[in-house]
């Protein structure tokens, strides 16, 4: 990415019931407030909810993205602070803060549900160059 | 969860993965794109969150309550790139725990080490859990 880049595009998504059930099952984590309505409502909540990991992992594959794979994280750290439904449209937005004079860039993105005002999702991340070793050019 | 004596300190006994090229795939597909990226994959990075897939063992004598825990914030350091066939040994510890009110402010650190002991990976979870 040219270091000139300073925001990446936004992009909307809407997360399905059955986008939950799948990540459920290749993450392992079966907590029934993000498959099974009933539980989500003992538990205090509207209905059931998206994974804040798997927010997470959404942000971890815009990045890649947004750098096309040529940067993989030193660090990265999400803050959950709101919950997302499913069959809500979030919007993300991402952008780069710093590039350090070690070829390190600091980058911050949020996940917003479209038309709310504060984020989801709060991340920030120390992305480094990724050695050829770690990418496949082809 | 217990409200008297600190558990901290508390560690799961180690649990070795062997990094499956499937597991990867199945969390790759996992992961939704967004509008008008749908089956586009144009890079072969591996999944940044990966290693949460990579569970550890139950850390003896504590227990999050099953209703109720709240992911508050998750950090990750990644140190050699996790590929398939690695073997990968997890342990997870509770190395913060508050209580405020009625609530418990746990941090557990996952650590991934690979067979010669480099670190791969250390995921640190904030959890939020009603005290019982």
């Amino acid at each position: 990415m040219p270091p000139e880049v300073q925001s990446w595009p936004s992009h909307v998504l809407t997360y399905r019931a059955s986008d939950l059930i799948r990540y459920a099952a290749a993450s392992g984590d079966f907590n029934p407030i993000h498959y099974d309505s009933e539980s989500a409502r003992s538990a205090g909540l509207p209905g059931i909810v998206v994974h804040g990991m798997l927010n997470m992992a959404v942000v971890g594959r815009y990045l890649d993205m947004m750098t096309q794979g040529r940067y993989r994280p030193r660090e990265w750290k999400a803050r959950f602070k709101g919950f997302v439904q499913p069959d809500q449209a979030v919007r993300l937005d991402g952008k780069m803060k710093r590039h350090d004079p070690d070829g390190a860039l600091v980058v911050a993105v949020t996940i917003t549900i479209v038309g709310e005002v504060k984020p989801a999702l709060v991340a920030e991340a120390v992305l480094i160059p990724s050695t050829p070793r770690d990418r496949d050019d082809g | 969860m217990p409200s008297s004596t600190s558990p901290i300190g508390l560690k799961s006994p180690p649990k070795t993965h062997v990094i499956d090229s499937h597991a990867i795939r199945q969390f790759d597909e996992a992961i939704p794109l967004w509008d008008g990226f749908e089956g586009i994959r144009p890079t072969d990075s591996l999944p940044w969150t990966f290693p949460v897939s990579l569970a550890a063992n139950p850390i003896e004598g504590f227990s999050l309550p099953e209703s109720g825990l709240i992911h508050g914030e998750q950090r990750f350091r990644y140190g050699r790139v996790l590929e398939a066939g690695m073997e990968v040994t997890v342990t997870s510890e509770v190395v913060s725990y508050k209580e405020r009110g009625d609530t418990a402010f746990i941090t557990l650190l996952t650590q991934g080490k690979a067979a010669d002991g480099a670190m791969v990976f250390e995921s640190e979870s904030l959890l939020l859990a009603k005290v019982q």
